[in-house]
């Protein structure tokens, strides 16, 4: 059976952005798009994606706005977030970082740099989820391990706690 | 935390003032090496692997790519994650670092948040990889 593709929203006000971003991504990965802020917020939440490449500069509610609508709900402050920009300052990076972004992506973009970068927050993404599992599984094997029989609660309870007669 | 408990980053480059600006943006979090030459780069990096490599793409006698080349063609210095420092904004040049085996690129002037970040990202992938790997053997084994 085939692997289910990893999914990636794109979120761009420009739609031949979002057909030149889609042409690139679409033979690895499942591609969801989206024109504004708001119409991303709705579909992010519905179903969220596995990671999402966000424009700053949009009418009405801007990149930036979004992602911090995004780092504050639990259901999607988890998803990876790169910035696609035309803002190539140094500033702009840093703000973004700030918000909770794990990367920039410059235009015009660079289509084999953007795969990489997919590629390395998703690896990421993936091997943490692992990794939390497995702890999690670790803390409650020792737990399990941890937790007494009934005949070793009696015998502590009768050795210890028990009021002389 | 100790000095000697951080991650060590190689920092190549041939022009000492952005080893020196280099060196001060990540000495807070790591342990700095720094090379001057691609020649240099290769025993230090031979003798004791850094965990990750920050490259000059254009330097004299050996430049970045070929020093890329020859440690993703030992098996000792394969899997050391390398991101190339450029002052160039090429696609070509880009998409030809990465098919050399680096893992990401760094536009000069740096941003410093940026490349601690992306410095960041690659170890904890690199961490996590390797933990990912022990945990296959174990149940193969």
């Amino acid at each position: 059976m085939k692997k289910p593709l990893q999914t990636v929203m794109i979120v761009d006000d420009m739609a031949v952005n979002l057909s030149l971003m889609a042409s690139i991504l679409s033979d690895y990965y499942q591609v969801k798009v989206a024109k504004s802020g708001a119409s991303a917020l709705s579909l992010i939440t519905q179903d969220p994606p596995d990671i999402i490449l966000l424009d700053i500069i949009m009418p009405d509610m801007d990149g930036y706005d979004v992602c911090i609508k995004l780092k504050s709900q639990l259901l999607t402050h988890a998803i990876p977030i790169i910035f696609v920009t035309t803002l190539n300052s140094i500033h702009t990076a840093e703000y973004g970082l700030t918000l909770g972004a794990v990367d920039f992506i410059n235009k015009p973009i660079n289509p084999a740099l953007t795969l990489a970068r997919i590629q390395t927050h998703l690896e990421l993404k993936q091997l943490k989820e692992w990794s939390e599992q497995n702890q999690k599984h670790a803390i409650t094997h020792d737990n399990t391990a941890n937790i007494l029989s009934a005949e070793e609660l009696e015998f502590i309870n009768q050795t210890f706690f028990s009021n002389p007669e | 935390m100790m000095k000697n408990s951080l991650q060590t980053v190689m920092v190549v480059d041939d022009i000492a003032v952005n080893l020196s600006l280099m060196a001060s943006i990540l000495s807070d979090y790591y342990h700095v090496k720094v090379a001057k030459s691609g020649a240099r780069a290769l025993s230090l990096i031979t003798q004791d692997p850094p965990d990750i490599i920050l490259l000059d793409i254009v330097m004299p006698d050996m430049d970045g790519y070929e020093l890329c080349l020859k440690l993703k063609s030992q098996p000792l210095t394969r899997a050391i994650p390398i991101i190339f420092l450029t002052s160039k904004n090429s696609i070509q040049d880009e998409e030809h670092g990465l098919t050399l085996g680096a893992v990401d690129f760094i536009h000069k002037p740096i941003s410093p948040p940026l490349t601690l970040a992306r410095i960041q990202t690659h170890l904890e992938l690199k961490r996590l990889k390797a933990w990912q790997q022990k945990q296959i053997q174990s149940i193969t084994n």
